[in-house]
């Protein structure tokens, strides 16, 4: 404190008011949440992943990518060495009235939460909410025919899982299932039959 | 060198050298308590807010920091940032000027009565708290004041003493 200040308050005085504005730690999550907005915005160089652990590196790298969650670009294809190709999977999320009706910001927040939870735990390839406008093409080379379509699939989460029953496990965890809409689940075909 | 041992000079341009998320978190954890404390107090119990406020306040201090010129301590720097971020969010739920938001409680017009310092810090307006808290709590001169709400000298060292003086009004005489 100022000496200035030191005149003006009594020593009680000024030990309340320092008291009431000491530190307080964070949650390890504002940490996480913290990196990822930074990542996010660029602010951060190429991970140096030959000094940390490979999966940290992932783990990292995915959370800093994810953007927000849900209303992000797609960076498909920067995870994509890190884990083999089989074994992913993807939800496709349907609206519904019920979905629709929620408040927005509110799904923001628990979809965010949840994807860096998977992000996390390396499950998460991608992620990303889909435009509202629907095209819809038929037919074929100067056939092709295009309309507007009628579409409720929000978005969607491209995930890693080692079995189907896993994936299931995960897309049954979503939060949009709890804000009434409903999760299309697919595994990914690379051929294997 | 041990990151931890480091000055937060040496970190900081450590970090705009590289950019990497080890250096970053250092200067983080290192002064993190300090500025989530702040913004907590300041914005009252809404943590939701609080929340968003301190990862602002942080995007904000590393896109500023390569215009940091070390005129002031970091944390004096990165605290002046966490008022700035506190302001603009309240300024979004205001609709009257912030040196006029006193919520005195009834009664304490009476010179009798006493309240204590966290409930008149509490009903202080907002504009007059912060410079209070930014000079007398964590040190900041009036020209940092100024630099970080962007107000002159002059403005800072009138909001302080009109500050001080309600706060003394309700918490009573210096004892």
């Amino acid at each position: 404190m100022s000496n200035q200040s030191n005149e003006y308050w009594s020593e009680d005085e000024r030990e309340a008011m320092k008291k009431l504005y000491g530190e307080q730690t964070p949650p390890p999550e504002l940490e996480s949440r913290t990196l990822t907005a930074l990542g996010r915005r660029g602010m951060f160089g190429i991970p140096v992943t030959n000094r940390w652990p490979r999966r940290v590196a992932y783990v990292l790298g995915a959370a800093a990518i994810y953007v927000l969650g849900f209303f992000s670009p797609s960076v498909v294809g920067l995870l994509e060495q890190a884990r083999p190709v089989s074994g992913e999977y993807l939800l496709l999320l349907h609206e519904t009235p019920e979905s629709m009706a929620a408040s927005e910001a509110d799904q923001v927040r628990e979809y965010s939460r949840w994807a860096r939870q998977l992000a996390a735990a390396g499950t998460l390839k991608s992620g990303e909410k889909l435009g509202e406008t629907v095209s819809s093409l038929t037919g074929e080379g100067h056939s092709v025919t295009v309309s507007a379509g009628v579409g409720d699939v929000s978005g969607f989460f491209l995930l890693y899982a080692p079995t189907y029953e896993e994936a299931m496990a995960i897309a049954r965890s979503c939060p949009h299932l709890r804000y009434g809409g409903t999760i299309e689940l697919r595994r990914i075909d690379h051929g294997e039959g | 060198m041990n990151p931890t041992a480091q000055s937060d000079r040496e970190l900081v341009d450590a970090f705009l050298q590289h950019r990497d998320e080890e250096t970053f978190l250092v200067l983080y954890r290192r002064h993190a308590p300090a500025l989530f404390g702040l913004i907590r107090r300041e914005l009252g119990g809404d943590s939701g807010r609080a929340d968003d406020v301190f990862q602002e306040a942080w995007v904000r201090a590393v896109r500023l920091l390569p215009d940091f010129r070390w005129e002031s301590q970091f944390r004096t720097w990165l605290l002046g940032i966490a008022f700035n971020c506190c302001s603009e969010a309240r300024r979004g739920d205001r609709r009257t000027d912030p040196m006029e938001e006193h919520h005195e409680p009834a009664g304490f017009s009476d010179p009798g009565k006493r309240m204590d310092m966290e409930k008149a810090l509490a009903a202080l307006a907002p504009g007059y708290r912060s410079i209070v808290i930014m000079h007398d709590v964590y040190g900041f001169t009036h020209g940092e004041i100024g630099n970080a709400l962007g107000i002159n000298e002059g403005t800072s060292r009138s909001q302080l003493s009109r500050g001080r003086d309600i706060l003394r009004k309700w918490i009573g005489e210096r004892t």
